[in-house]
């Protein structure tokens, strides 16, 4: 038997005698393993994109416009366009013309919905309307009557059909683009193998009805015989530059809105998440087998005076651990696909990834997700595993001595180096843009904690001294042995203080961080406009009518369209890169309209056709003045030339850049403003407003009418979704340093059998033993929360600042619900583990072998 | 390694000197001890609390370094050699037998026996490892695990290895610390066929029967070696101890 199988085999002999540790290592690395095989599933999706399209199925190549804004500082970069990007009209024969094309069919879209008696049917899904051409794309066949050839016919889909109650020669009312509905015959009804509604009009009428004049949405082409899609699609690429050609199911991204926005989320959510679950999963392998190595000193001396040399000893630490840690990722295996699949099953019915994106988990995710884990588990136990390498053989001549408290020199170098790192992520983030400080300052929670982690036996040490006498004072009896322990078990305790203290901070950190960043974009957009009445279309648009009909009622003062969108200023270039900056599109010509900024240059009377209003900031930033013309890449990727006549105060740290309703409506996917907002005329009260905006828009199929607060609340929709990803990440994240809390508190608890032993048989009652651990479980809990909540204000109070709201912002619940929770965690596990290790009698823990 | 003579001594210590901390409040452990254990002897190490007799056990064995002064073990200076090279000396050469902690709780008897072949890549012999278990009388145990064995049971396993690894050297500290009577005396004998068989002994003890196995006493005072009796009875060691120890007493009232 060579060297190596010994060491082999008594690591798993002696397995067996270290049950809770290895129990602990188990979970640890299986819990961890499913987290990372989750995240590499996102990852994986986040890289493939894939979502079957349904109205293009049948179209094996699909073509749409740009994919994205090609950076001009970094040309490698393409960030996908918030907006759809359509095809210019022209580029279709250039399409036909491609050898190998049999046929080009343009698609185009906009809003159309069938509205009955009882209102839209469809407002969710407003974008119905296409031309006839189109229904090849999926293909949509005819169940029943023709197609639609002249103005005023329409073929709907089974389901619109059937729901409307309308037959073939009947006729249906139909709302396009916010217009009133209008009466159409129903020329058909059409089935296809797809989910959501669709309404075919005409060639003609079609092209009438859209909103983006000289462009198509997308083309759907089919190849001649015998040639390849993905050759085609190649082939296409090549000869007609700039444009997005899409095959297989990266077609989905060109029918569902939202698909190519995930990517960048999606990868910073699983590189986030993962970064953490990497961390927790280091420290919480290196404080078990730090923990159990110290418990085993003679064992690991005898083990070298009989002749094991320091690198055998080592090895079989490492041997031990990594023979769990291997069982614990293969289960993880099995745990990564249930998790990821929950996770993601979870954003999308949340609304957080368009559903129709398809989960990936393969090769990259279970791959990436073992190696990972064993590889940290690896390198955990192996710088855990030194001390056991410097186990002297003298030692097993005597009784177990408690190691010192103080720490090697490598660890405290290390802990000042992390320390630092956190201190200039923090500071570093009061000079990020806010809008990516969030990703900059949320690893200090990570390496806050690994510096509590490498210091630790320190610090609780310190602690105990310091505060030893006031401990006492509240504990009375029984918590000067807990006093003692706390310091002279210092190294034991700080294996416990360390997941205790990560949850915590991450906790913290992570949803501090997050409201308080919520807060300020929401209240920044919502301080800029200023509305007594919100007008919300049902039919996915707001027609110049229906505004001219709020208009008129009585006592509104000012109406402007809102459109929101995001873009760049490439002419000079803002710089914003992956993060382009928010646009609003208003009608405030009026002297008293509803933008709120104060102007404090220029007019916003001129603020018509190709002009804009710009923040100060931004304009001071690049050396803008009034007056001079801008070059901006809107959302859907059209360069406009605009020239600036207003510039505006910018107090808050999310300046919007205002452009004409009129000109920014059409470079956004549905091509037409959802929302108007009314402001009453002078001394009107906003109560008023509402009800004479409501009566005068009662007519108006769908049309919704709110007060002041919907105008913050149609912004908050959209960061909550944000929101609830970081308090699942959060969530995920605490539940996962919980666990790794539980293992090493009942490890360190169930290790000290022998000396409850010994301390009962000097005169201890059960009762007084526990009563010990509970009051050093209640030292290590407040300890860990006064860390995790200072380590957290590194990343909270810098994103407080640099978004401008001072004070962290959030719910006082959570902070509550963290509290409460480490004391959940602590003290039933600590009396749990006290009843394991006093189970025997005291006797026979003394004389315990293997102790 | 170094060539080794394997004619004299396999321990050889030369004014070796040892303190432990440092500056005033400095214990000298050994104040220049110089010492030869013949191959084949057993000699017993005895003293009061305190005088060193541990300390020179550990130095001789490689287990600790001394200050000053040099060690030879099989003939290999141990000045200079890292954790790694000692342990592969010791591994090849010496045996220790412990007052308890003398066995790994995860392994059975035979694997405990042969942990120090196995560690140095060598097959064990098992029909010499069958004979050196039939020797200790352990011959219906040898699958079990030390919390299943009485401590004389533990004691005959260590002195199992020592024999089975054919060690140069067997270091003892305190080997009958923990037994009964006739256990103690049981172990004493398997010890002394041990030296019979060759090897050398070396043991730290305070119990005059268990010094009386052994060819030679020394007897250490203040870490230095004040008197050696060879073939020691009972009565003799425990006369001589009582006399050092009066002596200690003195000496400490004249301070």
């Amino acid at each position: 038997m060579s060297p190596r199988r010994v060491v082999l085999r008594m690591a798993l002999a002696s397995l067996r005698f270290r049950a809770a540790a290895s129990l602990a290592t188990f979970v640890a690395v299986l819990v961890g393993c499913s987290l990372l095989i989750a995240c590499g599933g996102l990852f994986e999706t986040a890289l493939s994109l894939d979502a079957q399209p349904q109205r293009l199925a049948a179209a094996p190549v699909v073509v749409t416009g740009s994919a994205g804004f090609k950076l001009p500082d970094e040309e490698s970069q393409v960030v996908p366009y918030g907006e759809r990007s359509g095809i210019p009209a022209g580029q279709l024969a250039q399409l036909a013309s491609v050898p190998g094309v049999r046929q080009v069919v343009p698609d185009t879209t906009f809003a159309a919905v069938v509205v009955g008696a009882s209102g839209p049917q469809s407002a969710d899904a407003p974008l119905a309307g296409h031309g006839w051409d189109s229904a090849a794309l999926a293909p949509y066949s005819l169940v029943d009557g023709t197609q639609p050839r002249t103005t005023g016919q329409v073929v709907l889909d089974e389901a619109s059909a059937q729901a409307a109650g309308v037959r073939t020669g009947g006729q249906v009312g139909i709302a396009v683009n916010g217009a009133p509905p209008r009466d159409f015959v129903v020329a058909g009804v059409a089935h296809a193998d797809t989910t959501g509604p669709a309404l075919f009009f005409s060639a003609a009428e079609a092209q009438q009805f859209s909103v983006h004049p000289g462009t198509v949405d997308l083309a759907g082409i089919f190849p001649a015989d015998g040639v390849d899609a993905g050759e085609l699609a190649a082939r296409i690429a090549e000869q007609v530059p700039g444009l997005n050609v899409l095959t297989g199911a990266d077609r989905g991204s060109a029918e569902f809105p939202g698909i190519d926005g995930a990517q960048l989320p999606l990868i910073l959510l699983a590189g986030v998440f993962g970064g953490m679950v990497l961390v927790v999963m280091a420290l919480v392998v290196s404080a078990t087998i730090s923990l159990t190595v110290r418990q085993r000193q003679q064992e690991l001396a005898l083990l070298r005076a009989t002749g094991a040399t320091p690198r055998q000893v080592h090895r079989m630490v490492l041997a031990e651990t990594m023979v769990v840690a291997a069982f614990g990722a293969l289960v993880g295996l099995v745990g990564g696909r249930f998790i990821g699949a929950e996770i993601f099953s979870f954003t999308t019915g949340n609304g957080m990834l368009p559903p129709q994106l398809e989960f990936q988990q393969g090769i990259i995710a279970f791959g990436g997700g073992l190696v990972l884990s064993l590889g940290i588990s690896f390198a955990a136990a192996w710088f855990a595993a030194l001390p056991a390498a410097r186990a002297r053989p003298l030692q097993a001549l005597a009784e177990a001595s408690i190691p010192p408290a103080k720490v090697n020199d490598v660890r405290r170098f290390g802990a000042k180096v992390f320390a630092g790192v956190t201190v200039l992520l923090a500071v570093a983030t009061l000079f990020m843009p806010v809008d990516i400080a969030s990703a900059v300052c949320g690893p200090a929670v990570l390496t806050g904690s690994i510096a509590v982690a490498l210091i630790g036996p320190e610090l609780m040490a310190f602690v105990a001294t310091r505060f030893g006498p006031l401990i006492r004072r509240v504990g009375g009896r029984d918590a000067v042995l807990a006093v003692i322990n706390s310091r002279t078990r210092a190294v034991a305790f700080a294996a416990v203080l360390t997941p205790i203290t990560l949850a915590t901070a991450v906790a913290l950190g992570n949803v501090y961080a997050e409201t308080t960043q919520q807060h300020a974009i929401i209240g920044a957009y919502a301080d800029q406009l200023r509305a007594d009445a919100v007008v919300t279309s049902g039919t996915g648009a707001v027609s110049p009518a229906l505004a001219d009909a709020v208009r008129q009622a009585p006592g509104v003062g000012s109406v402007s369209p809102l459109v929101t969108s995001q873009g760049w200023i490439e002419e000079p270039y803002d710089g914003n890169g992956s993060d382009p900056g928010r646009l609003l599109g208003l009608d405030v010509r009026d002297a008293n309209g509803v933008l709120a900024t104060p102007v404090t240059s220029g007019s916003l009377g001129e603020l018509t056709g190709e002009t804009v209003a710009l923040p100060e900031g931004i304009a001071d930033d690049l050396d803008l003045k009034l007056g001079d013309r801008i070059t901006m890449r809107l959302g859907d990727g059209a360069q406009v030339k605009v020239k600036i006549v207003a510039l505006l105060d910018s107090p808050s740290g999310y300046p919007s850049i205002v452009l004409p309703a009129a000109l920014l409506a059409p470079h956004t996917t549905s091509g037409v403003a959802n929302r108007l907002l009314v402001r009453g005329a002078d001394g009107q009260d906003a109560a008023a407003v509402v009800s004479a905006v409501t009566s005068a828009t009662a007519n108006w199929a769908g049309a919704t009418v709110g007060d002041s607060d919907a105008v913050t609340e149609s912004f908050a929709a959209s960061a909550d979704i944000e929101a609830m990803i970081h308090y699942l990440l959060a969530v995920l994240a605490i539940a996962y340093a919980a666990i790794a809390a539980v293992n090493t508190l009942a490890v360190a608890v169930l290790s000290r059998r022998r000396e409850f032993g010994v301390q009962r048989l000097a005169g201890a009652r059960r009762g007084q033993v526990r009563s010990m651990l509970m009051i050093e479980g209640g030292i290590l809990a407040v300890l860990g929360l006064v860390l995790g909540t200072g380590i957290s204000l590194f990343t909270v109070i810098p994103m407080a600042l640099s978004s401008g709201t001072i004070v962290p912002v959030g719910p006082l619940w959570v902070f509550l619900a963290v509290i409460a929770a480490v004391f959940l965690i602590v003290w039933p596990v600590t009396a749990l583990s006290a009843r394991l290790a006093m189970r025997r009698s005291p006797i026979e823990a003394v004389t315990l072998p293997g102790q | 390694m170094t060539t080794m003579t394997t004619t004299g001594s396999p321990v050889r210590l030369d004014s070796v000197k040892k303190t432990y901390g440092r500056g005033e409040s400095g214990v000298v452990a050994l104040a220049g001890v110089s010492v030869e254990f013949p191959a084949g002897s057993f000699t017993a190490v005895m003293g009061p609390s305190g005088s060193g007799k541990s300390t020179l056990l550990h130095c001789a064995a490689g287990l600790d370094r001394p200050d000053q002064g040099s060690v030879t073990l099989v003939g290999v200076d141990l000045k200079g050699r890292n954790e790694t090279q000692l342990t592969e000396l010791r591994r090849e050469h010496v045996a220790f037998v412990f007052q308890s902690f003398n066995l790994m709780p995860a392994l059975n008897v035979e694997e405990n026996i042969t942990l120090p072949m196995l560690l140095a890549g060598k097959e064990p012999d098992r029909a010499w490892i069958a004979q050196v278990v039939e020797r200790v009388g352990l011959s219906q145990r040898v699958g079990h695990r030390p919390g299943e064995l009485s401590g004389g049971q533990q004691q005959r396993v260590a002195i199992a290895r020592a024999l089975a690894g054919r060690s140069a050297v067997t270091f003892a500290d305190e080997p009958t610390g923990a037994l009964d009577t006739t256990t103690a005396l049981e172990v004493l004998g398997l010890l002394r066929e041990l030296a019979d068989a060759g090897q050398t002994i070396v043991m730290v003890t305070h119990d005059p029967v268990a010094a009386s196995f052994a060819d030679e006493v020394l007897f250490l005072v203040d870490g230095q070696i004040v008197t050696k009796m060879a073939a020691p009875a009972v009565e003799m060691v425990a006369a001589e101890l009582a006399r050092l120890g009066a002596q200690a007493k003195q000496a400490r009232g004249r301070q």
